[in-house]
């Protein structure tokens, strides 16, 4: 009666099981040439002064050294600021901001995806609008307000303004919109109020999208420069990136601004490292399916 | 008795908004959670994108942007048309669309095929991961090191292809633009690989016992399921190529807005550029609707 095709079925076992090394074949390929300016950023940081010049440069280092990690402490040795509070900065900035923005955006993207209220649908068009939104035609009147708010010189013009990103919203709605209403609706009918059905409901079930939101505005507020160039007057209060684009442009800095370098880039590596496998993680694990 | 006094407690108040259902009041309540994302949304992307138009309907200075004062003269649309008039805008925006055109599906179809692969179990899979969002990583001032200003006064993109070019020519132009699609491609790939990761696991079982190849379980359940995710990164792919700061469109804009005087026609060029922008998505997304519904 039944006709099993064993043929088929050992081809296709055969097949599976060459899949991984062909797989990590192919990603091999094309992985390298992502791969080559990171390794060359490692590899520099650790060259000494006769290695960083040299032409072909090298893609490894014959002699390691932790000199130019102490040339950037010298550096700052004799200034007023030490890199070390340019480094603090950062991270007091990243952590908050972080911190406020999956807060804030979740609250926001819970009742547009969950309640009908007027103008939602219209205001979520306006926040896929905004996406497209043109930075340039907007930075001076932004410095106005900014400006205007009293913002400017305080570690709150770090934070605030971007607040509101639209590609975190974006990606929280249509995460919160997969996840079917039953849930939150015997919520309710267990007499859930609403901030416990955002704190106990919706925040865990998101956290797929949070980890993703954190990939993809980390990297932004970590190395964000230009906040402290154009709006920020005490020394002190400036960003360790701002402090690396100072570095730039100089020989007898070149070690040290490697060093910067691979510091100013470690942390977003470590971030994604961590936060990848959450964001990998399957939805049918988090109790959806 | 407690329970009682309780529920009873619980029936007053509720009778106290008799004037609301009950779905419309948790739907108020519900909406007091985006407020602040609401005032920041207005605050610094709304607010400063109306005051824009009204700038470009002036000719001013820096130093008088904040009261439109003294040396602002209100000038019409005279900005909108010096910018329409001008040849070389026209030229530089139609070819940047062209570009963006030949090179959104491809980054689309590139990080696509990545993600489908990532997302197999294999040994190794982290660091490819890891090596696949380098791109996002290095964003913002460590790119311009890399680019610009790298060690030594050379960048590291251009000695890595100028070593290629050493050995062949035409192998080292495709060897940079495959590098320049890679670089574009890592948030489309992390989007898609969320996304596969929604495709429950049970339809790929159900097309398994069916009998159907890996090849028939993409097209049949992979792609339909991710549908709406392939529509969105087309366009934040577009979007992407349109505001890039090496977009030659962007690159105009910038140098109108260092020289000080034009910041009304700088203006001007954002907003026609971005209905332009705007039309080009637009277009698409009415072209994909049929297909994703």
């Amino acid at each position: 009666m039944f006709q099993v095709d064993v043929d088929y079925l050992k081809k296709a076992k055969k097949r599976r099981e060459y899949a991984p090394t062909v797989i990590t074949i192919v990603l091999a390929f094309a992985g390298v040439i992502s791969a080559l300016p990171i390794i060359y950023l490692f590899v520099t940081a650790f060259k000494p002064a006769e290695e960083l010049f040299l032409y072909p440069p090298r893609f490894y280092v014959a002699n390691p050294t932790l000199k130019n990690f102490s040339d950037l402490v010298s550096i700052t040795s004799n200034t007023m600021v030490p890199f070390t509070r340019y480094l603090f900065n950062t991270v007091i900035i990243t952590a908050l901001y972080m911190f406020a923005l999956i807060v804030v955006g979740t609250m926001a993207c819970y009742p547009l995806s969950k309640h009908k209220f007027p103008g939602g649908k219209g205001l979520f068009k306006l926040v896929t609008n905004a996406l497209l939104i043109i930075s340039g035609a907007a930075t001076i009147p932004a410095y106005i307000i900014i400006t205007g708010l009293h913002l400017d010189n305080t570690y709150l013009v770090y934070i605030i303004p971007g607040l509101a990103n639209c590609t975190c919203m974006f990606l929280l709605k249509q995460f919160l919109d997969q996840v079917p209403d039953t849930i939150f609706e015997a919520g309710k009918i267990d007499g859930a109020s609403e901030w416990q059905l955002y704190t106990k409901i919706a925040l865990p079930l998101l956290r797929n999208a949070q980890a993703t939101c954190v990939i993809l505005t980390f990297p932004g507020i970590w190395g964000d420069a230009s906040t402290s160039t154009t709006y920020i007057y005490n020394e002190q209060l400036r960003t360790f990136a701002f402090f690396m684009s100072t570095l730039q442009g100089g020989l007898a800095r070149t070690g040290a601004n490697a060093a910067a370098s691979l510091i100013m880039t470690l942390p977003s590596i470590i971030v994604f490292v961590v936060s990848q496998s959450s964001v990998m993680d399957t939805m049918a694990h988090s109790g959806i399916k | 008795m407690k329970k009682q006094i309780k529920a009873k407690k619980q029936l007053a108040h509720s009778q106290k908004y008799t004037l609301l259902s009950f779905e419309k009041r948790r739907s108020i309540e519900g909406f007091l959670f985006s407020i602040p994302w609401l005032i920041g949304f207005l605050g610094f992307i709304v607010i400063p994108l109306v005051l824009s138009v009204r700038i470009s309907f002036f000719q001013t200075v820096l130093t008088d942007l904040y009261g439109f004062q003294g040396t602002s003269t209100f000038v019409g649309i005279n900005n909108y048309v010096k910018v329409i008039q001008d040849p070389s805008i026209g030229q530089t925006v139609f070819e940047s669309f062209g570009m963006s055109i030949i090179k959104v599906p491809v980054i689309v179809a590139f990080s696509l095929f990545v993600a489908v692969l990532l997302k197999q179990e294999f040994p190794g899979r982290t660091v490819f991961r890891i090596i696949f969002f380098i791109p996002v990583i290095l964003a913002g001032t460590i790119m311009t090191y890399l680019f610009a200003d790298g060690v030594g006064n050379m960048s590291v993109f251009s000695t890595i292809t100028t070593g290629v070019n050493e050995i062949n020519t035409f192998f080292g132009t495709i060897m940079s633009n495959i590098g320049s699609i890679m670089w574009a491609s890592s948030v489309e790939i992390l989007i898609f690989l969320a996304a596969l990761q929604s495709v429950p696991a049970t339809l790929y079982e159900v097309v398994e016992i069916d009998g159907a190849t890996a090849w028939e379980s993409f097209w049949h359940v992979t792609l339909p399921y991710i549908s709406p995710f392939v529509i969105l990164n087309c366009v934040y792919a577009l979007v992407d190529s349109f505001v890039a700061s090496d977009n030659p469109v962007m690159s105009i804009m910038n140098t109108m807005t260092q020289e000080g005087t034009k910041y009304g026609q700088a203006s001007a060029l954002s907003w026609l550029y971005m209905l332009a922008t705007l039309a080009v998505i637009l277009i698409f997304i009415l072209l994909t609707r049929r297909w994703l519904k």
